[in-house]
């Protein structure tokens, strides 16, 4: 993040308004505004574009860093890229390797072995400074985008900036080189700087705004689509002989404008804006105004910004920033965020874990020789502070092991985790029996004991296989990918089978296929085809997809699974889709169950007259993802879910469209849910029900096998 | 001085860890005494490194 350019702060005064005391104050001030932003944003979801405080960062960023090599290479006719990069190492490396250790640390404590792994691959790529391209392939990868966030994702714009600090030094040097041939061409070495750097911009701009329209995710991460916004506060560093000219009267008049901008920004930014391209351009040049009208003159009526509490926490903000993530990330996994204690109490942590970090670690290793070189200066530490710190190692390792063998438990013996079923489990299984078969029974039997438990039972396979593991077998995943299905790895059922059942649908009906596949496998006379596949709805409507790739190729095969039905003529074609809220792509709006129900009819009119019915099965209910409540210290009522109003809704749309194609609707509650209290486990007798918010465990999907048959017998469908 | 107090900052940091570690064994609530232990090595791991940083010599001012 720009907090890494304090190091501006040790310049002597010079006319661009670096002032002697080190820190412009209204830079200080822009960097208290854009933490606070982003802290609120991702604590209290307000205000919506809070997360535009990142490129108020950017903006600052590309200032100082600019001006910084500019008057280095003006003072002494070249830049020291070792003195360079020490600096900017000595700046971001100690305090962001401190957060980043504590988080693995707190990852290994409070996350799953799954999460926890992730969380470290994450630190790696964040040590290298390319965290912002893991986030990027992770948040378009179709299997991991829904997944839990990242304790350390806001490392991402740290990355960003790291990878510009790479490339932009060097570019300058050599533009530099090209023109320190004569001194009349050195005198245009700054005018040259300014004129690559616009184009640079302009070019990061077109890109972002294409990247932004066709992958939004990935733009959002991307160096190349946030270029730009470093490139303008170096177009402003680079015009700062220009800009001392500036009238004085002017000056709080464009400073209030820009500000009047980034605050205007904050409210009418939200996630759903096309970011960064077109709209970051509002945060990113209302920044410029108010770092233009303090470059070269001093900074009037602008409290705000200049006070003495903005300073402080522009003094803070790199730690602020740092630290909020994490904290914020791992309450939520321990506590309900709803609370408002809980949210303040929150605010207190990351508050005072910055600044415990700030004084100890950030300002003393600023204002210490290390790495500057001071040769007099080093190994001057006493022998005494050697040993004071090994000793205090050992202290942590131990701390560390007996926290960690007191609080990471092994999971509990197999006999005794099987809870007996409670009380409420007889009268749920007693009120069913009357409509339910003794499959259904005993899964309602085994889904009551679940809930009244306590404790996590030894589950098989393990809560962290699963929640790591595929959505579906392999067999039936490899059906389930873009491209033309093969007909034939794509059949199960025995050569003498005279009946077709055809499963088509998005994700939640890959993990259908073998639910399907255990019920029928005593029926030798039946078949199963899948035309199903991953991020692919099966509504005539387009549905938008983080995965480009996915959704351009979803059309192809739509149409592919309604042609193979025309011709094949099967006896029931099962339809299941996901009814978490889906965006329509042309739209940019929510289905709403109107359109759902329009949607979902218009494509089952496509071949409703090849199949003899038509079955709609309804996605497991749940309104909590796995992935993010399963800790070691959460306990499975955390993570029972319930039926959520959407379910319900979509589930009546698809009902009624059940009956005007005179098929069936098969409601899947009796499989996840307890019937009386209608919240669904995470685990059902041994088995874990998901591998995330809404896919079913390919485990769980063979042990509902028979009640899925029984149902489909009552409904004479087998 | 600093760099004393925070030594005996992160020594406090690291024993009320540990014996926050052993009350969560025997605890009925489970879940803020562990946490509490958590953020108790936190802040100790924090303290240690503070003793490193305030131990480091100090840039000579050149302006």
């Amino acid at each position: 993040m720009a907090l890494s350019t304090l190091g501006i702060s040790r310049a002597r005064k010079q006319k661009s308004g670096v002032q002697k005391a080190g820190l412009r104050r209204d830079i200080q001030g822009l960097r208290a505004l854009a933490v606070a932003a982003v802290i609120a944003d991702h604590l209290f979801h307000w205000p919506s574009g809070g997360f535009v405080g990142v490129d108020v960062f950017f903006v600052i960023s590309g200032f100082l860093i600019t001006g910084l090599l500019l008057r280095e290479y003006e003072r002494t006719g070249h830049i020291s890229f070792k003195n360079f990069y020490l600096r900017r190492i000595k700046r971001i490396l100690p305090a962001s390797t401190a957060v980043l250790v504590a988080t693995l640390v707190g990852s290994y404590f409070v996350f799953s072995n799954s999460r926890f792994m992730s969380a470290l691959w994450d630190v790696v790529w964040a040590l290298f400074f390319a965290g912002n391209w893991r986030f990027a392939s992770v948040g378009t990868d179709y299997f991991q985008a829904g997944g839990p966030v990242s304790p350390i994702q806001h490392f991402w714009s740290l990355a960003v900036e790291e990878q510009f600090y790479f490339v932009w030094p060097w570019l300058m040097l050599l533009i530099f080189l090209l023109f320190a041939r004569s001194a009349r061409a050195k005198a245009h070495a700054r005018t040259a700087v300014g004129a690559v750097m616009v184009l640079l911009c302009v070019i990061s701009f077109a890109w972002a705004m294409w990247e932004t329209a066709h992958m939004p995710t990935q733009a959002y991460f991307s160096t190349f689509s946030r270029a730009w916004e470093l490139g303008v506060g170096a177009l402003i560093a680079v015009a700062s002989p220009l800009l001392t000219r500036l009238r004085g009267a002017l000056r709080p008049a464009l400073s209030w404008i820009g500000l009047a901008g980034i605050v205007a920004s904050l409210a009418l930014i939200n996630s759903e804006s096309p970011f960064p391209a077109p709209s970051a351009a509002l945060p990113v040049f209302a920044t410029a105004l108010v770092i233009i009208a303090g470059t070269g003159g001093e900074q009037r009526y602008l409290s705000p910004l200049t006070n003495p509490v903005s300073q402080y926490l522009g003094d803070v903000s790199y730690s602020l920033y740092l630290w909020h993530f994490p904290i914020i990330i791992f309450s939520g996994a321990l506590f309900d965020l709803n609370n408002p204690v809980v949210l303040l109490l929150t605010l207190a942590a990351i508050v005072l874990t910055s600044l415990y970090g700030y004084h100890l670690i950030e300002d003393p290793i600023r204002k210490s020789s290390w790495l500057s070189g001071d040769r007099r200066k080093k190994n001057r530490a006493p022998v005494t502070h050697a040993y004071k710190l090994t000793s205090l190692s050992l202290l942590a390792v131990v701390t560390a092991a007996v926290v960690s063998s007191v609080l990471v438990q092994p999971p509990a013996p197999v006999a005794a985790s099987i809870p007996r079923p409670a009380p409420a489990a007889t009268a749920s299984s007693a009120r069913l029996a009357s409509t339910s078969g003794p499959e259904t029974t005993r899964l309602q039997t085994e889904i009551a004991a679940a809930l009244a438990s306590p404790e996590w039972p030894a589950l098989t396979p393990s809560m962290d296989d699963v929640i790591s593991g595929p959505q579906a077998p392999s067999d039936i995943a490899a059906c389930g990918k873009m491209g033309a299905v093969d007909p034939q790895s794509c059949t199960w059922g025995g050569p003498s089978a005279t009946k077709t059942a055809v499963v088509i649908g998005d994700s939640v009906a890959m993990t259908y296929v073998g639910a399907l596949r255990e019920a029928l496998k005593d029926r030798p006379e039946w078949q199963l085809k899948t035309y199903a596949a991953f991020g692919c709805t099966f509504t005539e409507t387009r549905i938008a997809h983080s995965d480009a790739a996915l959704m351009n190729a979803c059309p192809a095969r739509k149409d592919q699974a309604v042609a193979a039905i025309n011709e094949l003529k099967p006896d029931l074609v099962f339809i299941t889709n996901t009814y978490e809220p889906r965006i329509g792509l042309d739209s940019k709006a929510p289905l709403t169950p109107k359109d759902w129900s329009d949607s979902t009819r218009a494509l089952v009119q496509k071949f409703s007259g090849s199949a003899k019915k038509v079955v709609f099965l309804s996605p497991p209910p749940s309104d909590v993802d796995i992935k993010s409540c399963y800790t070691r210290v959460s306990r499975p009522g955390d993570c029972a879910s319930s039926v959520t109003g959407q379910w319900v809704d979509v589930a009546n749309v698809e009902g009624e469209l059940a009956k005007s194609f005179g098929g069936a609707f098969v409601d899947s509650r009796e499989w996840f849910c307890s019937g009386q209290s209608a919240m669904c486990p995470a685990y059902v007798g041994k088995t874990p029900t998901k591998v995330d918010k809404v896919h079913m465990a390919p485990d769980y999907a063979i042990k509902i096998g028979p009640a899925l048959a029984e149902e489909l017998v009552r409904l004479q469908l087998l | 001085m600093k760099q004393r107090v925070l030594t005996w900052a992160a020594v406090a940091f690291m024993v009320l860890a540990i014996l926050l570690a052993i009350e969560s064994g025997s605890t009925v609530d489970p879940l803020p005494v562990p946490m509490m232990a958590l953020g108790s090595m936190a802040f100790g791991i924090i303290s240690i490194a503070g003793v490193w940083a305030t131990g480091l010599p100090k840039a000579e001012d050149r302006s």
